[in-house]
């Protein structure tokens, strides 16, 4: 073995223990740089669904951690130095007059590392809607929001995604007697907040006195038709028959 | 205030000849049998149509009629006049 390859060898094996065996790959993490607060990344990705239900990203956001607001960063942007543990994380803003917020993100950070949390603005809100009937609490209920029937689901009736500003709920109930049915009406949705709504609802009968029956039918322009719909209203229904 | 005709046994041929007919304006709804039904209507119950039904701002029927010519024109007037204030 000639001297140049000795020499070659050693300087290889002299390398290899400096950057393996006497110490850590240049990048590599061997310590927290403070041992008391270990920080870690976040990569804050928004976008904003606007009132025609398209979805935009949007170049800059307010962000608000542990409900502290940090400011208005672009978007997307990694915000650094932040503590190891868990955080709270939402965001806002204006778009076309109007605010859009996100829901509270909930997330840990890791020391070194990059958290990505991905976040939605929008306009809409949650809904929880609770009755009861006479002295009981139905276990399910039949759900209209501003004349759209959501369908039947468990009492409390939980109802998200529902868009901001004001609503008219009716909710029914069966049981093996009687029908039930409360409703109401001027109910203001706040975006990525909770509502809560709790109804009494009255016994459904077709005497007077009674809370009327909800029907439906369809008129000669093809348009249904709701009694419940128009509840809040002076409501006169003219009977007529053919035959 | 919300108006509403309702038909029970009619199809459209003869429906929409009678709106026209009488020049309706207010929405009218068809093959209505089973909100007749529900409000309790028909010869099973003894009332016959026409008849009307007044439901207040909180969804309580506060009147209903059982024969044509039961309530004058001007005290259906007064009912609803009386119903849209409260």
């Amino acid at each position: 073995m000639s001297k140049a390859v000795i020499k070659a060898t050693c300087a290889v094996i002299f390398l290899a223990l400096l950057f393996f065996g006497c110490g850590s790959p240049p990048g590599a993490p061997t310590s927290p740089p403070n041992p008391t607060v270990w920080m870690g990344s976040l990569a804050v990705k928004v976008t904003l669904i606007d009132n025609q239900n398209q979805r935009i990203t949007p170049d800059s956001v307010w962000v608000v951690l542990n409900g502290d607001t940090l400011g208005l960063f672009p978007n997307p942007d990694t915000l650094t130095g932040i503590p190891e543990g868990t955080h709270t994380l939402r965001a806002y803003r204006e778009y076309a007059g109007l605010t859009y917020q996100s829901v509270a993100h909930i997330f840990f950070v890791t020391w070194n590392t990059v958290t990505t949390v991905t976040v939605e603005l929008t306009r809409s809100g949650v809904l929880i809607v609770s009755a009861v009937a006479g002295s009981v609490l139905p276990d399910s209920l039949l759900m209209k929001l501003d004349g759209d029937t959501l369908g039947w689901g468990a009492n409390p009736y939980i109802a998200s995604a529902v868009p901001m500003g004001e609503h008219k709920v009716v909710v029914s109930s069966v049981n093996s007697e009687q029908d039930w049915e409360g409703w109401k009406k001027g109910i203001s949705v706040t975006a990525a907040e909770t509502t809560r709504v709790n109804l009494a609802m009255d016994p459904v009968a077709p005497d007077s006195g009674w809370h009327a029956p909800d029907i439906a039918a369809m008129d000669l322009d093809g348009v249904n038709w709701s009694l419940s719909d128009h509840w809040g209203k002076v409501i006169f229904l003219y009977f007529f028959e053919h035959t | 205030m919300t108006a509403l005709t309702l038909n029970m046994d009619a199809g459209m041929d003869w429906l929409l000849p009678y709106r026209t007919q009488y020049n309706l304006h207010i929405p009218l709804l068809h093959h209505a049998a089973a909100a007749f039904e529900r409000f309790h209507l028909g010869r099973q119950w003894q009332t016959v149509a026409p008849l009307y039904i007044l439901i207040d701002k909180r969804g309580v029927i506060r009147h209903r009629s059982f024969r044509q010519g039961s309530v004058t024109i001007e005290e259906l007037a007064q009912l609803v006049a009386q119903l849209v204030q409260e």
